[in-house]
């Protein structure tokens, strides 16, 4: 693991914004910095996007055929379901017809820097307005354009609260474990016996619940990769942790009111869904990108939010900050894709971050919330607008960039263990220590 | 007269096996040979370096120690649902062969799952075991919420899937036998279940062996129906060689040490299944 | 009297059989009706009251039809309805003409060459798909530039499934095709091509006709390797339509359902019409005797 390099976004940051943006295209150096997008002619020129958010299909078509209106260009949005965005990129280049957009996760575009394949995107007039917080830099340049934030918490359905208590209610009452324990019991005397939801899925559990662990041991990235640098090196044991012991004094009270309490490793995401849209419980361990599925259930007027997982250990606003950063992430292909296709692959980009119908694209269509300051719409969910304020107040625990590709699966399956109550909570701190000094072991890392 | 006949040889070989074989060779073979050569690099599947490291991989697939209990598990796996989809996919086919109302019907019924593709009928099953089975009070908990159980509900389902098909090829092989053959047994005075153990049976190894070889290779492989149903769970227990291979490839971006292992599991495979289908042959030369 | 208690016996026996039939038949048939059912239901339905019939046993919204229409409009079906005929029923036929060759010319020869081949596509039949995936489409598709075309997954279809075609027919020609027959027509002075189209190919028709079920059946529903050809909406196959609705974040089920039925449909058509050449196999065995 000390050999692993692990990237962080606020030292990158720093480094490329003191680095000199070099204009690729004459056209562009004319475009104002600020908020600047001029209508370019792209005609005759097709390009590719790799969509990976198969929900926003039609909406990302719609746009990508009136900004085609717009240019003259043709774009293809060709979008993957289920299946990991890795895989349809390792292949797309083994076949050497890459598209010139292409939207991953962030170790995915981690990988295509490495490789070489990605352009540098900090010339770009969107850099300044969030790109360079949000999206994936290093010392050598700006490689992706953040296509939305998102942010993980305790979503909340207030109405359904409400309702089942009969008073109001509001996520501020609630600044400690104790507070959530005393309103479940609340809850549960009022009818509501298990009232939040606990999916089972390894991406949940390892991905988003126990990764929280991590980002939590301070504010910032810094803090988050030190801490984890020193459970590889073995320094530090993960059971001796506060920040641990808390979350997971937490995550006991949420599987003993777990709606799926009586065999969690059965849970079913969209009926954890339906279950909070529809009132049957009030919270869900979740993030935004959940509304997709929640929208389907969802009746007008019901409120919903996300709130920070309330612990008793307060320390580094724990209680105050949502974990969220961008979520997907677009890099530009130079490798398959000439000089034209790449200008026009930029222009879609910045018609998308500044100009009204692409940022009502990604906010009214696709119901996300960009990671751009220029663009103050309110969110069209609550879901959304609670990550929107969370994000616009600076309340965000930056995500750790470059997790072992297998970190998820791995903890996530310890995790299944203890959520199902095959293993406590001491073997489950052996296995995460375990996991993490092996990594040393790994040879292939420079 | 020696040159003619090569070349007779040469131009029969070319016209009869000439397509199938350079289809094969152009899609299977060639590729092989060149995913052979990158389990001798560090590639991770995407960079355009592939860095020479030799039998590296070899010798760290010895130590991945996760790899070999998986393959330990799909071992076990093939070995029973090998043997439960053909005791199966046999029963079907004697039920639905010879005098039966609608037996048309039920061989199109019992053929059905495989019209539906292995994610779905993942996603299906998974309903069934998690939702139906709790429902109707078979069980308290979900079959796919612990291992043992997760790993007897893959095995169902495969079951499921197969034993249709095998009862195709059954049926064939059934119908070759000829009715002739059981009229005259019958009159000397065979039973029914005596007609089939010593008339059908042997007359029938060469679908057994077709069968069991195509069971084998296919349990092997199965990735489909292992990642839609349990998706590797609980807790990581039921990960298959085909779906570790994967991920070791794809998730962990360690495409040179994934391809290595996956050479093992067709090398391990391959030893099975075609030592089972030379044996049974010899067997059916004998009889 | 003894014949008497015979067929009582015989009878009961038959309708034992036939009952276990029936419960083996539900119990294989279930989660298709549970496709089935649900494909007429909103998604809110299908997930909280999977069992419901309509608004009967929970349901809310009652049954529907506009999963259809969705599904229907969403893939283009029709479009992916004709792809995926073309390339499933050309890859059939050449499948089955290569393959028939192939074999008969590995049983009726005891070249080493046949051997070699032979023994090469036993073991082939365990390759792991993924050993050859990524080499496959940089061959392919880096080398060649083939890639997005049907002819170039007709190929590939071809090539993957002559291993087992091969070895099926091998079985059966060595054990079910009387070497007699073609003496007599080489007698007769037919040429091999002659002998193997008139006199061989026919006797092959249960074979034949299951490799088509199997074969239809197999490259209908694939998804893996079309989805690596084929990049281009145009030439999207049912299965990589339908696997859009099945997102990162939860899944379409609703369009998944009515999706998997429409796509059903013509394989069962399929089925059906290819019933009777199995039970014409009979016939075929009998000419044997």
């Amino acid at each position: 693991m000390k050999a692993r390099k692990i990237l962080s976004l606020g030292l990158a940051c720093i480094t490329a914004a003191g680095m000199t943006a070099v204009p690729a295209f004459a056209e562009e150096a004319t475009t104002e910095a600020a908020g600047g997008y001029e209508t370019e002619d792209f005609s005759g020129v097709t390009i590719e996007m790799l969509n990976t958010k198969s929900e926003i299909e039609d909406q990302l078509e719609a746009a990508a055929k009136t900004w085609g209106d717009e240019t003259g260009a043709t774009l293809n949005v060709y979008t993957i379901g289920s299946g990991s965005p890795s895989t349809e990129i390792s292949s797309r280049y083994a076949a050497g017809n890459a598209p010139a957009l292409i939207m991953g996760d962030i170790q995915d575009i981690v990988t295509c820097v490495k490789a070489g394949y990605a352009r540098d995107l900090s010339d770009q007039p969107w850099a300044a307005n969030g790109g360079t917080t949000y999206g994936y830099s290093t010392a050598d340049g700006l490689w992706s354009f953040p296509f939305c934030i998102e942010a993980r918490g305790l979503m909340y359905n207030k109405t359904a609260i409400e309702n089942t208590l009969g008073r109001d209610w509001d996520p501020s009452e609630v600044t400690s474990m104790d507070d959530l324990k005393s309103l479940f019991e609340e809850l549960a005397d009022a009818g509501m016996e298990t009232p939040v939801a606990l999916n089972m899925e390894d991406w949940s559990l390892g991905g988003h619940y126990l990764t929280l662990v991590y980002e939590q041991q301070g504010t910032d990235l810094d803090t988050a990769e030190k801490y984890i640098r020193s459970l590889a090196d073995g320094s530090e044991k993960i059971e001796d942790n506060d920040r641990f012991n808390s979350l997971f004094d937490t995550f006991d009270l949420l599987m003993q009111y777990n709606s799926n309490r009586d065999d969690p490793l059965a849970a079913d995401y969209s009926m954890n869904a339906a279950d909070f849209a529809e009132g049957d419980i009030a919270f869900w361990f979740n993030g935004n990108w959940a509304w997709a599925e929640t929208s389907e259930y969802y009746e007008d007027g019901t409120e919903l939010g996300i709130m920070p997982v309330p612990q008793n250990d307060t320390d580094n606003n724990a209680n105050d900050w949502l974990a969220g950063s961008a979520s997907k992430h677009v890099m530009v292909d130079t490798v398959d894709n000439d000089e034209q296709q790449q200008a026009a692959a930029l222009n879609f980009l910045n018609w998308l971050a500044n100009t009204d119908e692409g940022n009502k694209v990604l906010v009214e269509d696709c119901s996300l919330v960009p990671a751009f300051s220029n663009i103050e719409a309110d969110a069209t969910n609550g879901l959304a607008q609670s990550v929107k304020d969370y994000a616009a107040d600076g309340k965000l625990f930056p995500g750790v960039i470059d997790y072992p590709g297998d970190h998820w699966s791995t903890l996530g399956a310890s995790m299944q263990n203890y959520l199902g109550g095959t293993i406590d909570r001491a073997e489950l701190a052996k296995e995460i220590d375990d996991y993490w000094t092996s990594q040393t072991l790994d040879p292939w890392e420079d | 007269m020696k040159r003619n006949n090569k070349a007779h040889m040469i131009g029969e070989f070319a016209l009869f096996a000439g397509p199938a074989v350079f289809c094969f060779v152009a899609v299977v073979i060639i590729p092989f040979l060149y995913g052979l050569y990158l389990t001798l690099t560090t590639w991770d599947g995407l960079s355009p370096t592939k860095d020479f490291v030799g039998l590296a991989n070899y010798i760290n697939v010895f130590k991945d120690t996760d790899f070999w209990s998986s393959l330990g598990k799909t071992i076990l796996y093939v070995a029973i649902s090998t043997v439960l989809v053909n005791v199966v996919g046999f029963a079907l086919a004697l039920l639905v062969t010879g005098k039966m109302h609608g037996k048309n019907f039920f061989r199109a019924g019992f053929f059905t799952p495989n019209l539906i593709g292995g994610i779905i009928l993942g996603y299906i099953w998974q309903f069934v075991f998690n939702r139906v089975m709790t429902n109707f009070g078979f069980m308290s908990k979900s079959m796919l919420s612990s291992y043992g159980t997760a790993f007897a509900a893959l095995v169902i389902v495969t079951i499921w899937q197969y034993s249709g098909y095998m009862m195709l090829i059954y049926i064939a092989g059934l119908t070759g036998v000829s009715e002739d053959l059981r009229e005259a047994a019958k009159i000397d005075g065979c039973t029914d279940s005596q007609c089939t153990r010593f008339i059908v049976l042997p007359l029938m190894r060469s679908s057994f062996t077709i069968c069991l070889f195509l069971t084998i290779t296919r349990c092997f492989m199965v990735y489909d129906v292992n990642l839609s149903l349990t998706e590797g769970g609980p807790g990581g227990s039921t990960v298959l060689a085909a779906m570790f291979v994967y991920n070791k490839a794809f998730s962990s971006k360690q495409y040179g040490l994934g391809q290595t292992e996956a050479v093992i599991l067709f090398i391990v495979a391959a030893i099975i299944a075609v030592s089972q289908a030379a044996y049974n042959s010899k067997r059916e030369v004998e009889a | 009297m003894g014949s008497n208690l015979n067929s009582t016996s015989a009878r009961v026996g038959r309708i034992i059989r036939f009952i276990v039939t029936c419960l083996v038949f539900v119990l294989y048939m279930f989660p298709f009706y549970m496709i089935v059912l649900n494909s007429f239901k909103d998604k809110r339905d299908i997930v909280k009251v999977p069992l419901a019939w309509g608004t009967l046993g929970g349901g809310k919204k009652g049954f529907t039809l506009t999963n259809y229409v969705e599904a229907f409009q969403k893939m283009n079906f029709l479009r992916c309805l004709l792809n995926s005929f073309i390339i499933t029923s050309v890859s059939v036929a050449l499948i089955i003409l290569v393959s028939s060759m192939c074999a008969y010319i590995f049983v009726r020869k005891n070249w080493k060459i046949n051997k070699f081949f032979y023994s090469l596509m036993m073991f082939s039949m365990v390759i792991p798909f993924q050993v050859v995936m990524i080499p496959l489409i940089s061959i392919y598709g880096g080398q060649l530039n083939m890639l997005n075309h049907r002819a170039t997954l007709i190929f590939m279809h071809v090539g993957f499934s002559v291993s087992m075609a091969v070895f099926m027919y091998h079985g059966f020609i060595r054990g079910s095709i009387p070497l007699s027959l073609e003496e007599a027509a080489e007698i007769d002075g037919a040429s091999r091509p002659r002998t193997f189209f008139q006199i061989v190919f026919p006797l092959l028709k249960p074979t034949t006709a299951t490799l088509v079920i199997l074969y239809a059946l197999a490259l209908w529903n694939d998804y893996l390797l079309p989805s690596l050809i084929l990049t281009s909406k145009d030439l999207y196959t049912i299965p990589i339509a339908t696997k859009l609705f099945q997102g990162a974040y939860g899944n379409q089920m609703d369009l998944l359902m009515a999706a998997l039925v429409m796509a059903i449909i013509p394989v069962i058509i399929l089925y059906i019409a290819l019933q009777k050449y199995i039970i014409a196999g009979v016939v075929a065995g009998a000419v044997k005797a």
